[in-house]
């Protein structure tokens, strides 16, 4: 287990045999084959069952040895009693990419056919995704091994955001929040039961991936410990990576221990771990890609925030959170203090938070944001309009995009309401800007990602 | 007496101990340390001292003989195996903690340093770390405790470098020793500059 496994292909197919695939619309088979033909993958699909002539206007297989030509990738989806013997026909045809998605292996104590996987991938050289895993999707390779319907679980667009989890119907459904909150990702992985490719293996894949800048991950638990850490906490130096664990209440009770020995129970020295890897873990689901995109955001130089508002009091919510949070609340120099006296209306206080007042328009809000940008006392903006008042119009979006863009310093936004708001939260997000429906989750993402400039230069 | 002996092994610093087989030698120890004193049920085995009755402190020095008897009554009582008497020095006063190593299923051997007494357990106020660990990890151990301030409150100083050793100390053990679990406890941190002393240890082979 010494050298690294190369899973690029594996990753970045071009050509694909869905084993298993089916004419029955209401079979996964069916599914996988669907999504990668209407999906745009570029390359070659072969479904092979033994009984179809024609699946999706593709020719059918009777077995995966009959295509005429080299395989880069076989999604296995069969029922469980023919998996290994379609492994050994993946191996005899020289296939070394494997995805298998059938379940009733480990996780239901079948151990021997599990090792059964695990011999045959030995003895072919394979890359073995699996098995009771969703397998795999690239958007910008548009492979996509996930069974559910994309009318029933949205994909996410490309992006620079890797996903890897231990559970796969988790991880569907955190797929699916993504897509709705318009995060890109640059790969998505479950692995299962991780018979042969485990976390270890994918995360240094990831490490190599020039597509991916930052990593997240929903974990169970992992076998070696001590591998798991020494990878993370190289990786850690290059890329961030974002964790939440699962599985951290100790179950039952113990027998008479140390004080040590129930003091430092199985999660505890999972978190210990993590921090001494350098990874960030977070508590909840959403926070998961909520504190992922803020590290798509350029570091900042310091921890002293800047507060743009048009509404004071969700000003003040955010100075008070971003104190808590170990934040600072920025001092504006006196150029630019004096600079924004003269040009903003009277009833414009200038301090920090800088409270545009309610009748602010997109003019005032793009003067704020130009000096705040070039600003030496200010390390990060947090935008907080409100876009409920009449005065400010949907340009506020594009403004902030552009801003964005720029890439100068971290700059998030933080917007508060109903059905109008949603919608430009959501554009806000296509465009790459940072947003969030609380000012606390704001500033906790903030905090992670100024704790992270200081490790990363470390 | 496998707990004080690889503490002594690995230069831990205890307070002033030996074990006593009669009522005339606990007297003789008690002499030579001096009082008050403390004295304690010895074994080999992991047991609860205190809920058996075998912890005894602050006993002056006609007082040892009578002790001891009574602490070999509270020995046969409990069925144990009666091995001697621990008479320890009393510890001087300080900032009770614990330092203690497990080996964990998944991630091998870790250190653990915590608030002493009830406060480890009931307020979770533990720092851990897979070992092997270096200097200024032990150091950011102590200071992640919620009880750190206890450290540098009202315009004392408490001998932080002398835990932090502790700490690295323990670390040696756990990758040298095999041992599966291991509490230092009390190690009790003295006034900067006084350093620490270990007042119990138990070891889980």
């Amino acid at each position: 287990m010494a050298e690294t496994r190369d899973l690029s292909l594996l990753f970045n197919p071009k050509s694909i045999a869905v084993i298993g695939a089916s004419k029955d619309p209401t079979k996964i088979g069916h599914v996988i084959l669907k999504n990668l033909v209407e999906g745009g993958f570029a390359g070659q699909v072969y479904p092979v069952n033994p009984s179809a002539d024609v699946i999706l206007y593709q020719h059918a297989f009777a077995s995966v040895k009959d295509i005429p030509s080299p395989v880069d990738l076989a999604i296995i989806v069969t029922p469980q009693p023919v998996v290994l013997k379609i492994l050994e026909e993946c191996g005899e045809k020289g296939i070394k990419n494997i995805v298998i998605i059938t379940s009733g292996f480990a996780e239901v104590g079948n151990a021997k056919d599990e090792e059964g996987i695990k011999e045959i991938a030995k003895r072919y050289g394979m890359n073995v995704i699996g098995p009771n895993c969703m397998g795999y999707i690239n958007p910008s390779a548009r492979v996509d091994s996930v069974f559910n319907p994309v009318y029933k679980l949205g994909r996410p667009k490309a992006g620079e955001i890797a996903f890897i989890s231990q559970s796969g119907a988790v991880g569907a459904a955190v797929i699916d929040l993504a897509a709705k909150m318009g995060v890109g990702i640059s790969l998505f992985v479950s692995y299962g039961n991780a018979a042969v490719v485990n976390e270890v293996d994918i995360l240094e894949y990831l490490e190599r991936d020039p597509k991916t800048k930052v990593i997240a991950m929903y974990l169970e638990g992992v076998r070696d410990g001590r591998k798991f850490l020494e990878t993370a906490r190289r990786i850690t130096k290059k890329k961030p990576i974002i964790l939440i664990k699962a599985g951290k209440t100790e179950a039952g009770t113990k027998a008479v221990k140390s004080h040590t020995g129930n003091l430092a129970g199985d999660y505890a020295v999972y978190s210990a771990a993590f921090k001494q890897a350098g990874i960030i873990e977070v508590e909840s689901l959403t926070d998961l890609f909520d504190y992922s995109k803020i590290f798509l955001q350029p570091f900042p130089g310091g921890k002293r925030v800047g507060i743009i508002t048009n509404g004071g009091g969700i000003g003040v919510l955010t100075s008070d959170l971003v104190i808590k949070q170990g934040l600072e609340l920025a001092d504006f120099n006196i150029n630019t203090k004096q600079i924004l006296r003269e040009k903003m209306p009277m009833h414009v206080n200038i301090t920090n938070p800088l409270d545009l007042a309610g009748d602010a328009d997109v003019k005032r809000f793009e003067l704020a944001i130009e000096y705040l940008l070039t600003e030496e006392n200010v390390d990060i903006i947090i935008l907080t309009p409100l876009m409920q008042t009449i005065s400010l119009d949907a340009s506020i979006v594009d403004l902030i995009v552009k801003k964005s863009q720029q890439m100068i310093k971290p700059m998030v936004v933080v917007t508060i309401g109903g059905s109008y708001t949603e919608q430009a939260r959501t554009l806000l997000e296509n465009g790459g800007v940072p947003t969030y429906t609380s000012p606390y989750v704001a500033t906790g993402a903030l905090a992670k990602l100024v704790w992270y400039a200081k490790y990363y230069e470390r | 007496m496998d707990g004080f002996n690889l503490l002594a092994k690995y230069k831990i610093p205890t307070v002033e101990y030996d074990i006593a087989k009669s009522p005339e030698e606990a007297q003789r120890i008690a002499d030579s340390i001096g009082y008050p004193i403390a004295m304690k049920i010895f074994s080999s085995k992991p047991v609860h001292k205190t809920e058996i009755g075998g912890v005894r402190l602050n006993i002056p020095p006609d007082a040892v003989q009578q002790t001891f008897t009574d602490l070999l009554r509270s020995a046969v009582n409990a069925g144990m195996e009666f091995e001697g008497v621990l008479v320890q020095q009393m510890a001087r006063p300080g900032i009770e903690t614990i330092v203690g190593l497990k080996q964990d299923p998944t991630f091998g051997p870790v250190v653990l340093v915590g608030a002493g007494g009830i406060y480890a357990e009931i307020l979770h106020d533990v720092s851990i770390r897979v070992c092997p660990i270096e200097k200024h990890d032990a150091y950011e151990m102590i200071q992640e405790l919620k009880s750190y301030p206890i450290f540098s409150a009202r315009g004392k100083e408490y001998d932080i470098d002398a835990l932090a050793d502790v700490i690295l100390k323990v670390n040696s053990i756990a990758l040298v020793e095999s041992i599966k679990e291991l509490d230092i406890n009390p190690v009790i941190v003295h006034e900067k500059g006084q350093g620490c002393s270990v007042v119990d240890v138990r070891v889980i082979e």
